[in-house]
């Protein structure tokens, strides 16, 4: 039996399960095939025809990553607002709320335990797609590469100008840093999902929670110019008000530009890891704060 | 419930002012490495429209980016030679950090716009050259445009280069060497690719008059440099500019090793003189060794390269 | 020592924000209760009455206004009084999308229980509530019976000393509604303390040894159920094999004391209940 009443990362991880697999059963990783399909479309995808091969191997490779990017990074959103908007209202109304919190289950364990149950899901789904394109894009640059070389060859160039196009062609296609970019699409999805569940534990609808989100999600990719007005630019311009609004924006609302890698990691371009582990650092606090706060307001809630 | 609201304001707050310094720092650093997006202005996400602005939120700019440059292609394949400058401005600002946007926007606008619109048989004579010459201007400045903001990448000087040293253009041995140079001082270029626009760079030299010492003395550096120098367009080059200056033999480099039997020597100069001359590479004395190795060698008349 | 009741209430008072009135409703109005271990206590009331409530405010689902609630000398508002609480909700759901052995599992390790353990106990409390051929299927497919006593089950995985159980036969058929009260029965004989609530009042006849009446958040009446609904002063003999001419002797006895009176006589009924379901068992032999 437990004897931790306060929190306990055994009993964390049996509702992160749960709600993965109760997530996962609603038929959601349809939407993966959809996205198969999407990008295996993508990748058969041809440029009218550049000057030079590698050109347009070069623009092909960028239409198969942005695709499937975009693809990712859209899902992720929309799943980690709304999967996390209904866990908590939907236990509620199926009473299946009272039957876990009058077993010893502490709140914060239940909250936690939802949150890294959307989380794994969201985690899983976009690895499974991430696989999917680093595969595409393997093949297709092996492919490129094999006819690249066979052209170079006939050309007669030299074994150190082959290499260094085979370089370049091989930065456009799978590489560590285009991991990277998938990696901050989780991450944001993560923050997203964090505030999706403080907003339900004082929320009673799922519509609702899912306006606020979107709404603070929108907000969140301004606030880095709010920002700059603030530490920067804070001229007599602006109205006092408009400073004090400002400012408020700046400490309440999170920072989503810091996630917009993804078109830095598409390029190829070296993602240094010291950016990557601040980040994730700061995902953790954001993760770690909201949940508290959900805590917070879910502790005295009466049901 | 109020008490509670006020609690959780408070505690966002403090997280906030925890978080301002760390964020504003981290955002410094990923701006410096050009890791993270220029703000996208207002004109750019007016231009396109409500669904793509909120794309570009969400971080799409990349895919928005290859969908236009795609669109770019079709209105190139009919002509419309505006509606491309415009989406090449929209694909550059999106993404202004992706070389080869600039590159291929150049290209559409200095090579095919300007071709096409020069054989445009709906306009006058004059009409044709100034468009066209408008779109090779265009087509430059677009390009420059591209290499100040990658200020480390060469390929586009490269790019530049050759549209000023075309001699089917409108072609410009200086402005072409100042590009040459830009792209030979860059970091990033590896030695081969820097060795050709070395050699880029001595051919420009040598089609200006006023720079013959130049271009000789620059000439001679590659050709003691390196074996890989010695291509017969610089060799002939070379002996044509020891010519041209009427260098004492101390300081000219010697025949038999400028080109290693007479035999080679004909074939050479002979091609020299047939494609290179017409791009304003010096001439002096050519025509005469061409007539000497062919006597020397029994060509008949008949069987020569060359036709002054 | 002082005596340890397993459920003791006292003066409970729960009140709620009235959205449009200024004045709180009330809905637990001084309720005072006590359950000893081993007994069945039912609360009764109409709709509204207050019943849930005070159920919840036991259960810490809700914070009492004024009062305190004790499980086992535990108040309701910490955490580990749930340790020995085993809570059936009225309606439930469940997780549709979990068979009824793999509900039981997630409840049991909820719970802190483990491996071999935990599936010995699953197929125990399986069996308890005759849901063993149905364990594989999903919850989604059970009907409002099986609902109920998988609820039952899950109640009870950690070996809980009390139940708690919010109407536990609304909505259940005669034969479902049978089994529970049976159960209940069975738990009571182990010494299990049982606390429901409903507005069955047959229902509760039949199961409860203590009963409180509730009636607009205030606790009308409570007592042990025999002293209750006695009819004093008067008995009852139900006899079999009686001969007229005995009869006769009987009423004469009576009619010969001076106090006593009789009242009836006739046959006594049996309930349409009972009849329902041996003429159901009849049909399936």
């Amino acid at each position: 039996m437990f004897t931790n009443y306060f929190f306990s990362s055994a009993r964390i991880g049996i509702i992160a399960k749960h709600t993965f697999t109760q997530l996962s059963r609603m038929k959601v990783f349809y939407f993966l095939v959809a996205f198969a399909l999407l990008i295996v479309g993508a990748s058969f995808f041809e440029m009218p025809g550049g000057r030079i091969a590698s050109d347009s191997a070069e623009q092909d490779l960028r239409m198969v990553k942005s695709t499937a990017m975009g693809a990712m990074s859209l899902f992720s959103v929309i799943f980690a607002i709304a999967a996390t908007a209904l866990l908590l209202p939907k236990d509620v109304e199926d009473r299946t709320l009272y039957t876990i919190l009058c077993k010893p289950v502490p709140r914060i364990d239940y909250l936690l335990g939802k949150l890294l149950g959307v989380l794994a899901l969201i985690f899983l789904s976009i690895a499974l797609m991430d696989i999917l394109l680093t595969g595409i894009l393997y093949f297709r640059t092996e492919s490129i590469i094999s006819s690249e070389l066979a052209n170079a060859a006939a050309a007669g160039f030299s074994s150190e100008q082959v290499a260094y196009y085979e370089s370049i062609i091989r930065q456009q296609g799978p590489t560590w840093d285009l991991q990277f970019g998938v990696l901050a699409i989780f991450l944001k999805a993560a923050v997203i999902a964090s505030i999706a569940l403080l907003v339900s534990s004082f929320s009673t609808s799922t519509l609702f929670t899912i306006a606020i989100s979107v709404l603070v999600y929108f907000i969140g990719h301004f606030t880095a110019d709010a920002r700059d007005y603030w530490l920067y630019m804070m001229g007599d311009d602006f109205s006092m008000m408009s400073k004090w609004m400002s400012q408020l924006a700046v400490l309440i609302f999170p920072d989503f530009q810091l996630y917009n890698i993804i078109d830095h990691s598409i390029e190829g371009k070296n993602i240094p890891a010291n950016v990557i582990g601040r980040l994730s650092l700061l995902t953790v606090f954001y993760c770690g704060i909201y949940s508290i706060l959900a805590w917070f307001c879910f502790r005295k809630k009466e049901f | 419930m109020l008490k509670n609201f006020i609690i959780c304001l408070t505690i966002l707050l403090l997280f906030g002012f925890a978080r301002v310094p760390f964020e504003a720092s981290l955002t410094e650093d990923m701006r410096e490495q050009n890791i993270l997006p220029e703000k996208v202005d207002q004109l750019t996400r007016e231009k396109l429209g409500q669904t793509g602005a909120a794309v570009t939120l969400g971080g799409m700019r990349s895919l928005v980016a290859s969908l236009l440059n795609l669109r770019a292609f079709v209105e190139g394949e009919k002509a419309e030679w505006q509606k491309l400058e415009d989406t090449y401005e929209l694909v550059t600002t999106l993404q202004p950090h992706t070389i080869i946007y600039w590159d291929l926007g150049g290209w559409q606008l200095a090579y095919n716009a300007a071709a096409n619109v020069s054989l445009n048989a709906e306009l006058p004579e004059f009409e044709r050259e100034r468009q066209a010459n408008l779109y090779i201007e265009k087509g430059d400045a677009f390009l420059r445009k591209g290499s100040k903001l990658n200020p480390d990448d060469w390929k586009l000087d490269r790019e530049l280069a050759r549209l000023w040293s075309n001699p089917y253009k409108k072609p410009d041995p200086r402005r072409a060497i100042k590009h040459l140079d830009d792209a030979i001082d860059s970091p990033e270029i590896i030695k081969n690719d820097r060795d050709i626009l070395r050699r880029a760079k001595f051919r420009e030299l040598a089609k200006q008059p006023l720079q013959a010492r130049a271009a000789f003395d620059f000439g001679r550096e590659l050709f003691e440099e390196s074996a890989h120098h010695r291509t017969p367009a610089l060799c002939a080059t070379l002996f044509a500019l020891q010519n041209e200056l009427s260098l004492n033999e101390s300081e000219q480099i010697p025949f038999a090793v400028l080109f290693s039997s007479p035999v080679t020597a004909w074939q050479h100069l002979s091609n020299y003189f047939n494609s290179q001359v017409p791009q304003k590479l010096p001439a002096a004395g050519v025509v005469n060794k061409i007539r000497q190795l062919e006597n020397q060698l029994e060509i008949p008349r008949n069987q020569s390269m060359i036709n002054p | 020592m002082a005596k340890e009741y397993a459920v003791e209430i006292r003066n409970l008072i729960k009140e709620f924000p009235s959205p449009f009135r200024r004045k709180k409703h009330r809905a637990v109005d001084q309720v005072s209760l006590t359950i000893e271990p081993g007994e069945v206590y039912g609360l009764i009331g109409p709709n509204g009455s207050g019943k849930s409530t005070t159920m919840k405010a036991l259960l810490g689902l809700l914070a009492p206004t004024e009062g305190e609630c004790f499980i086992y000398g535990r108040n309701s508002l910490k955490v580990d009084s749930r340790q020995n609480i085993g809570f059936l909700p009225e309606n439930p759901y469940f997780y549709k999308h979990l068979s009824g052995e793999e509900t039981l599992d997630f409840y049991g390790k909820l719970c802190g229980m483990r491996g071999k353990m935990l599936r010995n106990r699953v197929a125990e409390l399986l069996e308890l509530v005759s849901l063993t051929d149905a364990k594989d299927r999903q919850l989604g497919g059970y009907s409002k019976g099986m609902l109920q006593r998988i609820g039952l089950a899950q109640a009870m995985i950690q070996h809980p000393k009390l139940l708690v159980l919010d109407e536990p036969t609304a909505g259940v058929d005669p034969i479902g509604s049978r089994q529970i009260r049976d159960l209940i029965l069975q738990l009571k004989q182990q010494g299990i303390t049982v606390f429901l609530c409903s507005h069955l009042l047959e229902q509760v006849q039949d199961v409860c040894d203590k009963v409180g009446i509730i009636f607009q958040g205030k606790m009308i009446r409570d007592g042990r159920l025999d002293e209750l609904i006695s009819m004093k002063g008067q008995k009852e003999l139900i006899m079999s094999g009686v001969s007229d001419e005995l009869l006769e002797r009987i009423e004469k006895m009576i009619a010969d004391d001076p106090q006593a009176k009789l009242l009836q006589a006739g046959s006594p009924r049996t309930t349409l209940e009972r009849l329902f379901l041996s003429e159901v068992e009849k049909a399936t032999d």
